[in-house]
């Protein structure tokens, strides 16, 4: 078997509402906009995968990936992964092309990737995640609503300039709802969304302040307090604490980083993200260390559908996972329908608040082709036809 | 005050050609017959033009348009030290563009009417520099070369091993040895921290060959090796250093961003550490980089395989530090000579008689661009 071409097509879907992440200071988010991408091989068989990303990560894709990939068998993917972890030298980082590989060995196997890596369940407990800064009143409304909907963990975000401000939510949330749901805080300072002009960082005092606030109203676990790469200042706020873990990881790339996180006990929860920070099959290798470490893992996911499956997929293939990100915060445009407008189905969660990895092979994604065609910006093939 | 309020960033992507065929050692194969920048231009309220360019064609150039231009528009230019998050930033979902910083020193330096490093203190006005080239060659071409090199009064040249058993290319090594002594200062580069993207992974060197080539090249007086294994295999990097007396290990051209340096550094992975303004960090990030060397007995010794504009750019950044080493300048004729590298620029930059490379006496960078070249070869346009 051999690859044939590789397709980039650069989508830039609407959202119904506003959407303002808090990550953005202030600014207004219309759209959902991804890369597609598609592996097609000599046999028929075609793997699926997406970027986080614009037409940066397809052009990095069609000059530093795809002329590597056309013509190789594409189920050696510890071969290939050597061109993908180079890429970021020059280029956007394009740990996603791993995922195609993979969806195409599921294929070839007729099994769930999950199965594929010896799947520890097929199910796992979904967070919501929310995206907005909003008042004490306004969340406690939405958990009420989030409880009815079947989930059984939230998480909020806190982005105010005072982010003691931030803390009543949570006093308002557990005064309001008690322990019925586990409670998640997000930080968002190891690094801001690119471009978006620095932040206010926290600092290693802000930082223990509110993890012993948070400490203090049993929440489960604070991500991000410190930036990316602060490994002595992560190992020293974790070492200040007790019940309150620490997690993060997002905004790291490679392996490499990992271990420098994991060796040096930065973090109780390991969070990458297979569109992102490694390829969804090297974060297996991620996932062992950390459990060699006694570490959990609990993928970030975000940006769209198709990554959230394969976050899905790894996390149910591994032992050390309790949660998977559920990115879902209405009434805003940020839905889990809006974030999965590319599949025909999108994933939903059980009464036990939980996401079912599909019975189906390779990563069991079934594109929405008209609605993908639809709003295609660009096209970018490398390989026979193009 | 000079209004240094950011009104325009405008990248451009150059498709420059080569003036002959190039193999370049790292390539397994590639024949170049070009150079891709994106040329960097910000502008400011008072008109000044700072620049700067990307070792990269339009993923940098989108790159910057989506995730840095935006938040560079309407801030003040001179003050870097608020804008260069942005730009590490940036390596989070896009192509690496710490590039950018260039073109805002470029900028203060103008407003104070100073080439760059003297606006930072400098430590010297020209720095001796030493003849990179980039082929494996065979033996006696490579004489020859040596010769030509001696002749143009270079003191020292870097060697690319590359050869499927690198006992050939030491064999290089004793050639040059035995045919110009001590005249020239040898330096050697393995490649082995990754290769250029998406060439398929290349032919590793274990520890055990590395310290083998290493002994070798210590019996036989090389400066520095370079790039002996991955660019993240800390721990290798400090054994393989702890093994050897001589010869000094170089690296860090693929590594990016402040943090990944104080690793290598507080490591002891390297003796001579190789940030490129372009590639790897911020110019005036690097600085710190340096303070951070200097005060553990360490040189940098910036890498410039990337174009004129990049050379400049780092030439002022060694020529402003107090542990500066032998400089690189790319010169590997016919297919990459100094003059192909520079095309961009209206002067060329070219050793003096002394086999040094002396600071353009500029403000700025003292990059001047060939305007009607830039002109005839843009390929993409991301203005203002």
């Amino acid at each position: 078997m051999k690859i044939e071409r590789v397709t980039c097509r650069v989508v830039d879907f609407p959202l119904e509402r506003d959407f303002h992440p808090a990550w953005a200071r202030g600014r207004n988010q219309p759209n959902l906009l991804m890369v597609v991408i598609e592996v097609q091989t000599d046999s028929g068989i075609t793997g699926i995968g997406a970027a986080h990303a614009g037409v940066e990560a397809a052009i990095t894709i069609e000059r530093f990936v795809a002329p590597y990939f056309i013509g190789q068998d594409p189920t050696y993917v510890e071969r290939l992964m050597p061109v993908l972890r180079d890429t970021e030298i020059l280029g956007a980082p394009v740990y996603c092309m791993e995922m195609p590989l993979w969806d195409i060995v599921g294929k070839i196997a007729g099994l769930p990737v999950t199965r594929l890596w010896g799947g520890y369940s097929d199910r796992v407990t979904a967070y919501c995640a929310t995206a907005e800064v909003r008042s004490p009143e306004r969340r406690v409304e939405d958990v009420k609503r989030i409880l009815s909907e079947g989930y059984r963990a939230v998480k909020f975000r806190f982005h105010q300039p005072d982010p003691r401000q931030d803390l009543k939510v949570v006093e308002a949330v557990r005064a309001a709802v008690g322990d019925k749901i586990d409670i998640m805080v997000d930080a968002n300072q190891a690094g801001v969304e690119p471009g978006h002009g620095g932040h206010r960082t926290w600092g290693f005092p802000m930082a223990l302040t509110i993890a012993r606030e948070l400490e203090r109203m049993n929440v489960r676990w604070l991500e991000e307090p410190l930036p990316r790469h602060d490994y002595d200042g992560l190992r020293r706020l974790r070492d200040k604490l007790d019940t309150l873990s620490i997690a993060g990881g997002e905004d790291n790339h490679g392996l490499h980083e990992f271990k420098l996180l994991i060796d040096r006990e930065c973090y109780d929860i390991l969070q990458p993200d297979a569109l992102l920070s490694e390829g969804v099959g090297q974060m297996r290798k991620i996932a062992a260390l950390a459990e060699l470490s006694g570490l959990e893992m609990a993928p970030h996911t975000w940006g769209n559908g198709i990554g959230l499956m394969a976050n899905l997929h790894l996390s149910a293939a591994i032992p050390n996972c309790q949660f998977l990100e559920f990115p879902h915060d209405p009434p805003s445009g940020w839905t889990a329908a809006a974030r999965d407008q590319m599949l025909t189905e999108p994933l939903v969660i059980d009464p036990d608040g939980c996401v079912h990895v599909p019975d189906r092979a390779g990563f069991g994604l079934v594109l929405d082709e008209e609605r993908i065609a639809r709003f295609t910006v660009s096209t970018h093939t490398v390989g026979a036809g193009a | 005050m000079i209004d240094t309020r950011i009104t325009g960033v405008r990248s451009r992507v150059l498709d420059l050609p080569l003036p002959d065929d190039f193999r370049p050692a790292w390539g397994r194969n590639l024949i170049q017959r070009d150079l891709v920048i994106t040329l960097v231009e910000v502008e400011v309220a008072s008109g000044i033009v700072g620049v700067s360019a990307a070792e990269a064609g339009r993923e940098a150039a989108v790159s910057i348009d989506r995730f840095v231009k935006p938040h560079l528009l309407g801030q003040d230019a001179a003050q870097p030290e608020r804008l260069t998050r942005i730009l590490s930033d940036a390596e989070i979902l896009g192509a690496p563009v710490y590039c950018v910083e260039i073109a805002l020193w470029d900028i203060a330096g103008k407003v104070a009417g100073m080439p760059v490093h003297k606006l930072w203190g400098a430590s010297a006005d020209r720095l001796p520099a030493y003849c990179a080239t980039g082929e494996v060659r065979p033996i006696e071409q490579r004489l020859e070369d040596c010769q030509r090199i001696l002749d143009d009064g270079f003191k020292a040249i870097k060697l690319r091993f590359h050869s499927d058993d690198p006992r050939d290319d030491i064999r290089l090594v004793e050639a040059v040895r035995g045919a110009f002594g001590d005249r020239l200062a040898i330096l050697v580069d393995a490649n082995q921290a990754g290769p250029a993207p998406g060439w398929g992974g290349h032919m590793q060197w274990t520890f055990r060959t590395a310290l083998e080539v290493g002994q070798e090249l210590e019996r036989l007086d090389v400066v520095w090796l370079e790039e002996p294994l991955p660019r993240h295999d800390y721990r290798g990097l400090q054994r393989l250093r702890d093994r050897l007396g001589t010869l000094q290990l170089a690296g860090g051209e693929n590594n990016h961003g402040v943090q990944e340096f104080k690793l290598l550094i507080d490591q002891g992975c390297y003796d001579v550490l190789q940030p490129d303004a372009v590639l790897s960090e911020g110019v005036y990030q690097l600085r710190k980089v340096a303070a951070l060397a200097e005060a553990a007995g360490m040189q940098l010794a910036p890498h410039t395989w990337t174009h004129g504009i990049g050379l400049l750019a780092n030439l002022h950044l060694a020529a402003s530090i107090p542990n500066h080493s032998w400089f690189e300048f790319p010169h590997e004729p016919p297919g990459w000579p100094a003059s192909a590298l520079s095309q961009m620029l209206v002067d060329k930059p070219w050793i003096d008689t002394d086999g040094c490379l002396a600071v353009p006496d500029r403000p700025g960078f003292g990059i001047e661009l060939d305007q009607e070249r830039i002109d005839r070869y843009t390929v993409a346009d991301f203005a203002s």
